[in-house]
């Protein structure tokens, strides 16, 4: 037993409430609250012990996903929302309670990805229709409904695509990398998913026909580009590998940083074991 | 025909939205090949599995998925109960010995012990929310359980914060 969890209805941990416990065996315990919770929770308190240091996320979103509000807990210590504030205030609907080791590093996937893959897409959308709008999004996804075993860390892009004679259509693609440690410690990882989203409109379905192979065969590129950016890895071993949501959590956190409001597509933090 | 503003094309109705969107595309020799009649707020999507060779040495062997996947416990509350016919095999003891299991064990917490009780105990608080559904007698139990487990603290918000921590005192 590792992380002790418990959500409450009302504020300063008072009415009803549900309790989770999570072993030391497993890394990760996800909750989707049900009708007692779901859109309810003011108040959330968190204890880590027996070895681990702990983060607990309460979610907006029912898969992982939105605004959250996270509690970072040394070992022997107890951490608290006594009121999540009015933005998540009755609006969380899951969470994720993780274990953390004590020996770790943590990257955010950001810094490391979002620079060259938006290079690599203005080059290939240079003399198109499609332009890039906005910035590349980073963000974990836990175990999709496509995909339900796997944490996958996705790259989202919006993208404006131009028409001679009607408003700009929306767009978006997105990545979805797979990472994982190799039996003999190292860490791999590759493009698995490759999405395309075309808003409404008669040419909606020209559009994703167009942009669609092509999002395919840029995965091709983004793999290279990952593999070079693993490849700075490639001299150590790990003993374990995994995913949080958003930016890295200071850990040991000092009593100041007990937690965090933050949203789940602000980032992805990767951690290693040693 | 000038090109429409997006605040223009809002105004009109959804058949006027399709008609005038064909008219202009007609006027500038453009047919979909792939009409679709939309309805405002929807959207075309498309999600491919990326191919990569069953050869590549990028592709996990499944011993190295188990071991990287298997690493999570789920609850969905009320859409995935625990069915009534497998409860006496996952639990054989009744809510009510749970209960007073819990607080014997409870009573003997000491020093010594407290590690290897507080992993017991919290064990046969999960069994016990497992059991029986969310009561109030169950919620007062928690209550103990954490006190008695994490010790005792000040739940004192840091200023200007609606929220804090504190290390646990035994």
């Amino acid at each position: 037993m590792a992380v002790y969890a418990e959500f409450f209805k009302h504020a300063n941990f008072s009415g009803y409430s549900e309790s989770f416990t999570l072993g030391n065996g497993s890394r990760y315990w996800w909750i989707k609250f049900g009708s007692k919770l779901r859109n309810e929770i003011t108040s959330m308190r968190a204890n880590a012990y027996s070895g681990f240091d702990g983060n607990v996320y309460g979610f907006t979103g029912n898969d992982f996903l939105g605004d959250y509000a996270s509690l970072n807990m040394s070992e022997g210590w107890t951490c608290w929302w006594s009121n999540v504030g009015s933005k998540l205030n009755d609006d969380i609907e899951s969470a994720l309670l993780i274990n953390r080791n004590k020996s770790e590093f943590a990257v955010e996937l950001k810094d490391q990805i979002a620079g060259v893959f938006k290079s690599k897409l203005d080059e290939k959308l240079a003399g198109t229709q499609a332009h890039r709008r906005g910035e590349p999004r980073v963000f974990s996804l836990f175990w999709p409904s496509f995909d339900p075993t796997k944490k996958l860390v996705r790259i989202e892009q919006d993208l404006r695509v131009e028409l001679d004679w009607w408003p700009d259509y929306d767009a978006t693609i997105r990545y979805d990398i797979y990472l994982y440690l190799s039996s003999d410690g190292k860490v791999k990882g590759y493009v698995k998913w490759a999405h395309t989203w075309v808003e409404g409109g008669i040419f909606s379905g020209d559009i994703l026909d167009e942009l669609h192979p092509k999002v395919v065969a840029g995965a091709a590129d983004l793999n290279s580009e990952l593999q070079n950016k693993l490849s700075l890895f490639s001299s150590f071993t790990f003993r374990s590998l995994y995913l949080l949501p958003g930016p890295q959590p200071p850990m040991p956190p000092p009593s100041s940083d007990f937690g965090r409001i933050g949203n789940a597509k602000d980032n992805s933090t990767l951690v290693l074991v040693f | 025909m000038a090109k429409l503003s997006r605040a223009e094309v809002e105004k009109l109705s959804r058949n006027e939205r399709i008609e005038m969107e064909l008219k202009l595309a007609a006027e500038h020799g453009m047919f979909p090949k792939n009409r679709m009649l939309l309805d405002k707020g929807s959207s075309a999507q498309m999600s491919s599995q990326v191919l990569i060779s069953a050869d590549s040495v990028l592709i996990p062997t499944h011993e190295e998925i188990r071991m990287n996947d298997l690493d999570y416990r789920m609850a969905v509350r009320d859409s995935n109960p625990v069915p009534d016919a497998l409860k006496p095999l996952l639990h054989r003891e009744s809510p009510k010995t749970l209960r007073d299991s819990i607080r014997r064990n409870l009573d003997s917490l000491n020093t010594a012990n407290r590690e290897l009780m507080m992993t017991k105990i919290l064990g046969q608080m999960r069994d016990l929310q497992i059991q029986s559904d969310a009561d109030q007698s169950n919620e007062d139990l928690q209550r103990i359980i954490a006190r008695a487990v994490f010790g005792t603290g000040e739940f004192k918000d840091i200023e200007g914060e609606p929220g804090g921590a504190f290390q646990n005192k035994k």
